[in-house]
């Protein structure tokens, strides 16, 4: 078993290895209904639309993309938390995609959920300690229920003592130690972590991001790790996929997506960051600086999602304000540009792309 | 390229007292901002950034607070002006947007007439002047569409565009000063590069002074020219940008950069700061940062160490020597890169 | 907008007949219903009641042939709501009166209450309201929390017995039980319902003035608050601009407060002697009255989903957030 984490971490031996998680043309669309008496289906948020991964055993798929582009609903559906509009969920070779609640409910003990908000995900009237063991007793677990609870206090850096104390009494940091207490309760396989540490301070950000690493490397965790902070997400990712309106537009090892982005998309959130003093060029005009804001999922732009905003495509086109036809007509594949490295791109940016000027033009 | 002292707060304490205690929001604070500069002002959540401008504004939320020291705005003590004086230079020659443009509109008024109203509590114009010039600024924060946009209701602009809005109301009567908190946080990081240039350009349009408050280092480090570190209501060291960053003087700053994982390459394992920040009613004594700095030594639990600019015009607040410090942060620095990579 | 509102009209329309359906089936259902035929029984109890102090079966068959009462449930529904399109609710039991026509007679004197009370109520809590929320803390702001706490807990019947024992019996200054109608003498109108008025918006105004009070507090502390006052807006604008987000969740709140109200102030009718809907309806479900229960039922029921419609119309107008279509 041990033997496979390892192996999964490398090129070669990741396709030798059976994913974890396979998720297949995931799509969910929330209705927007119209109608008093008899209600009508007049629109749809398109909140995920076809949305292929896998995810490896021992490795960290980390899902970025700006508010609205689907990522935490994509979380929900691979926990079945809400149901599938249509596509395949495998785990572990399983279809859990058709599965009823009863059904996924031993597969719970397999997936776990850290969330964002680790003021709002915890209950203020139970104490920690049956915060953390709640799983065991809903799982019917035997053994010494608060000896454990103990333990994996200590293990996540809490005082065990503080067994008997309410969630206000704990600071932001040692509030999602809690919830990673809890995730790590049944000794799952997958943790999903949305957005664990975007309500935190740096420092303390820092020391939860630590403590997650060290779990993973102690107990062979595998993370769907979800954030809009790109420099969280590379820290932390073995690979990623970037989102942007429902669909992942590019996927691929964390150093290669980072250095080598493909999608137009991508280079332009990556060049958005502020990249610190210690960068080259830390000032504004290295920028691609996107015009407007992102389109509403209700009604996605035809083709390409992205091609209202895209520097490149204007840059292909040659014009200021048109695009190339296909990029406004047909959605393009989701294809393999280089080993590992896919992007859903009719114009990968390449060598010598002056996005910049293009953004400026 | 920097112009006249614009601000200058001294000695500046801002104290609430609540039935749990008092809370120190900010203890003793002294800085200055220039014409044509961005002041960064960085730190942690509870760190006394927000409330430092909230209070020369008069927009502190308590009438209990206790306020001493002086904060000078062009020469004349803002803490010592009357409401009605405060009132008038208050989004006229001072003005300041919010981190959440979400909330920061009224949702029941048009936007236009949100900024018409901020034109004529300060002019005597009429209606129709007011809102050409509105249009205008809105126009020239980059709205599209500005005399339609006018008549839209705040729900129907989006995240960036009512950040724009609020810029808009903030730039309409030249002011001197924009103190800009967070302006950039609850907007997404394409949204938020656009906002960062659009300030940057107002500032230089303008030749005004800009207070940046942020708990992001990397934007600071991206637009500004002068920087304050600030914890439990205290500066740690105030420096130009370039200085700080590349020759950071506290242990806290070391602390926080070592804390960010960075986007340009894969980094080392992070370098936590231990413990977390302080409660505002008990901080402790001596430095407020000393239980949580690895460096900690005799006089740190005692003794506050004051602010003090020991050559290079970048004052610390630190009990450690220079030589000190630059063995430790080189230190620190080789540590970290020599670290494995993490995972 | 304009289809909205038709839309729920006419969902009104189907409201209003599954509420008298449901009135309708629970005399016919319920043990003691006038309509329940109990087991063995040849006819409901309601064809023995009517028939006289000493019922012969021809007289009894009479009554059942006049109301359909051995038709089926569902013909004798479907036969009330076809007059009832017509504009006939149908006959008391008791005086034969049509119902109709009392239903119209006694809607003016619970409209005047009702109307007179909520004016009251509305002045007096969004008053105190917002002077205690801008006074926080003064001695207004503590005697404004006395005076809610004594609404909250003087129910009306208490109270308007008190008043009508203090201010009639007492002073003298009120005179109970003699009714009379604002077509008839403005004045003397008046002097019937000030009282009334009094004790029935005491409740409400405690309620709105807490409300109004939270609501103004809670605005205050609103981001856009803030930003008002950093533009350098006076005061008294600042103010402007918190009234409007406090006072808008009021007009829901009185809304459907009128609505129900529309339908008879059943207690202080009925202590004051005014007669009007509230009043009317008791008496008929004592009385076991069905068709004076129905239209009374039907009356409430209209102003309450009216007032629903209305409110949700009108807050559209106030908050530009809400849209229908």
């Amino acid at each position: 078993m041990t033997e496979t984490f390892t192996a999964a971490q490398t090129e070669a031996g990741r396709h030798s290895v059976e994913p974890l998680l396979r998720a297949e043309a995931l799509t969910k669309y929330f209705p927007i209904t119209k109608g008093i008496i008899f209600q009508k289906e007049v629109a749809a948020v398109h909140a995920v639309e076809g949305v292929d991964f896998e995810i490896y055993p021992g490795e960290t798929l980390g899902l970025v993309g700006e508010s609205g582009c689907g990522k935490s609903t994509t979380a929900r559906l691979i926990t079945k938390l809400i149901p599938l509009t249509s596509g395949k969920i495998w785990f572990e070779g399983q279809d859990i995609s058709k599965m009823s609640n009863r059904q996924v409910r031993p597969l719970r003990r397999e997936m776990q959920m850290i969330f964002q908000d680790p003021y709002a995900s915890l209950n203020p009237r139970k104490t920690v300690g049956s915060i953390i063991g709640t799983p065991f007793a809903i799982h019917k677990t035997e053994g010494d229920a608060k000896k454990r609870v103990q333990d994996l206090m200590d293990r996540v850096g809490m005082n065990p003592e503080h067994y008997n104390r309410y969630p206000h009494e704990f600071s932001g940091g040692q509030r999602q130690r809690i919830g990673v207490a809890r995730a790590l309760a049944l000794r799952p396989k997958l943790i999903i972590c949305d957005e664990p540490v975007s309500a935190l301070d740096v420092s303390i950000q820092a020391q939860i991001l630590n403590l997650l690493e060290d779990l993973q490397s102690e107990f062979q965790l595998t993370y769907l790790f979800i954030s809009h902070d790109l420099g969280v997400v590379r820290h932390i990712s073995d690979r990623i996929a970037v989102m942007y309106l429902g669909r992942i537009v590019e996927l691929a090892d964390a150093v290669e997506l980072y250095d080598n982005p493909k999608h137009p998309y991508t280079a332009s959130l990556l060049s958005a960051v502020p990249k610190g003093y210690e960068s080259a060029g830390a000032d504004l005009t290295h920028r691609i600086t996107l015009t407007g804001d992102v389109p509403s999922p209700i009604n996605p732009p035809s083709g390409c999602p992205f091609h209202p905003r895209c520097p490149k495509a204007r840059m292909v086109a040659g014009s200021d304000t048109d695009v190339p036809e296909n990029c406004k007509s047909e959605m393009p594949p989701f294809g393999q540009l280089e080993t590992d490295h896919y992007a859903a791109c009719w114009y990968p940016a390449g060598e010598g792309d002056d996005l910049q000027e293009a953004a400026h033009a | 390229m920097t112009g006249e002292v614009l601000l200058e707060v001294r000695d500046l304490h801002v104290h609430f007292p609540t039935p749990d205690g008092l809370v120190k929001a900010v203890d003793g604070l002294s800085f200055e901002v220039r014409r044509g500069e961005t002041f960064g002002i960085v730190g942690e959540s509870g760190s006394g950034k927000s409330v430092t401008c909230l209070t020369a504004l008069g927009l502190t939320n308590l009438k209990s607070a206790k306020v001493s020291g002086e904060i000078l705005f062009k020469g004349s003590n803002l803490l010592t002006l009357d409401k009605e004086e405060l009132r008038k230079v208050r989004g006229k020659e001072l003005a300041m947007v919010f981190q959440d443009p979400f909330a920061c509109l009224h949702p029941f008024y048009r936007v236009g007439d949100q900024i018409v109203e901020a034109i004529r509590c300060h002019e005597k114009t009429s209606s129709q002047a007011a809102k050409e010039r509105a249009v205008e600024v809105l126009a020239a924060v980059g709205i599209p569409n500005p005399r339609d946009r006018f008549k839209d209701y705040p729900h129907q602009y989006s995240g960036g565009m009512r950040q724009r809005a609020m810029i808009a109301m903030a730039i309409v009567h030249n002011p001197d000063l924009l103190i800009a908190d967070e302006p950039t946080t609850a907007l997404d990081v394409t949204v938020q590069a656009q906002i960062l240039e659009l300030i940057e350009r107002v500032k230089q349009d303008f030749n005004i002074g800009v207070i940046l408050i942020t708990h992001d280092l990397g934007v600071i480090a991206d637009v500004a020219q002068a920087v304050m570190v600030m914890y439990a209501g205290r500066a740690m060291e105030i420096g130009p940008r370039d200085s700080l960053f590349a020759h950071p003087l506290h242990p806290y700053t070391w602390g926080l950069l070592e804390s960010i994982p960075n986007i340009s390459q894969k980094g080392a394992r992070l370098v936590p700061i231990e413990g977390s920040p302080p409660s505002l009613i008990r901080v402790p004594p001596g430095c407020p940062f000393h239980p949580r700095c690895p460096h900690r030594f005799e006089p740190c639990d005692k003794e506050i160490p004051e602010l003090i600019d020991r050559g290079g015009g970048h004052p610390e607040a630190c009990h450690l020597t220079a030589e000190d410090k630059q063995r430790l942060w080189v230190q620190r620095h080789d540590r970290r890169h020599t670290m494995p990579a993490a995972s | 907008m304009m289809q909205y509102v038709i839309r729920r009209a006419l969902w009104s329309v189907v409201m209003l007949i599954l509420v008298l359906a449901l009135v309708f089936a629970i005399f016919f259902v319920l043990p003691g219903g006038s309509l329940h035929k109990a087991p063995g029984a040849k006819y409901p109890p309601i064809a023995y009641t009517l028939a006289g102090k000493h019922p012969t079966p021809p007289v009894v068959r009479s009554v059942v042939e006049r109301l359909d009462l051995n038709k089926p449930i569902y013909v004798q529904f479907a036969t009330y709501l076809g007059n009832a399109l017509k504009g006939n609710l149908g006959y008391s039991y008791q005086t034969h009166e049509a119902v109709t026509k009392a239903l119209i007679h006694r809607l003016p004197p619970t409209i005047g209450l009702a109307i007179g009370a909520s004016i009251i109520w509305l002045l007096m809590g969004c008053g105190i309201g917002i002077i205690s929320a801008l006074k926080r803390r003064s001695l207004l702001d503590r005697s404004s929390m006395i005076f809610a706490l004594a609404g909250l807990s003087l129910p009306t019947f208490w109270l308007g017995l008190v008043a009508v024992f203090f201010f009639d019996a007492r002073l003298g200054i009120y005179d109970t039980g003699a009714y009379v109608g604002i077509t008839h003498s403005p004045i003397g109108w008046l002097k019937v319902m000030w009282l009334p008025w009094l004790v029935l918006a005491f409740v409400s105004a405690a309620i709105y003035s807490r409300m109004v009070r939270g609501n103004m507090l809670d605005v205050a502390g609103e981001d856009y608050i803030r930003t008002a006052r950093a533009k350098g807006l006076t005061e008294r604008s600042v103010i402007r601009h918190e009234l409007r987000s406090a006072l808008t969740p009021v007009v829901t709140m009185y809304g459907l407060d009128l609505g129900i109200l529309l339908g008879g102030a059943i207690v202080t009718e009925h202590i004051f002697n005014i007669p009007g809907i509230g009043a009317y309806s008791v008496d008929a479900i004592r009385d076991q009255n069905i068709p004076i229960v129905l239209g009374t039922t039907l009356v409430a029921a209209f102003f309450i989903i009216a007032a629903n419609l209305v409110v949700d119309v009108v807050y559209a107008i106030l908050d530009p957030r809400v849209t229908y279509s």
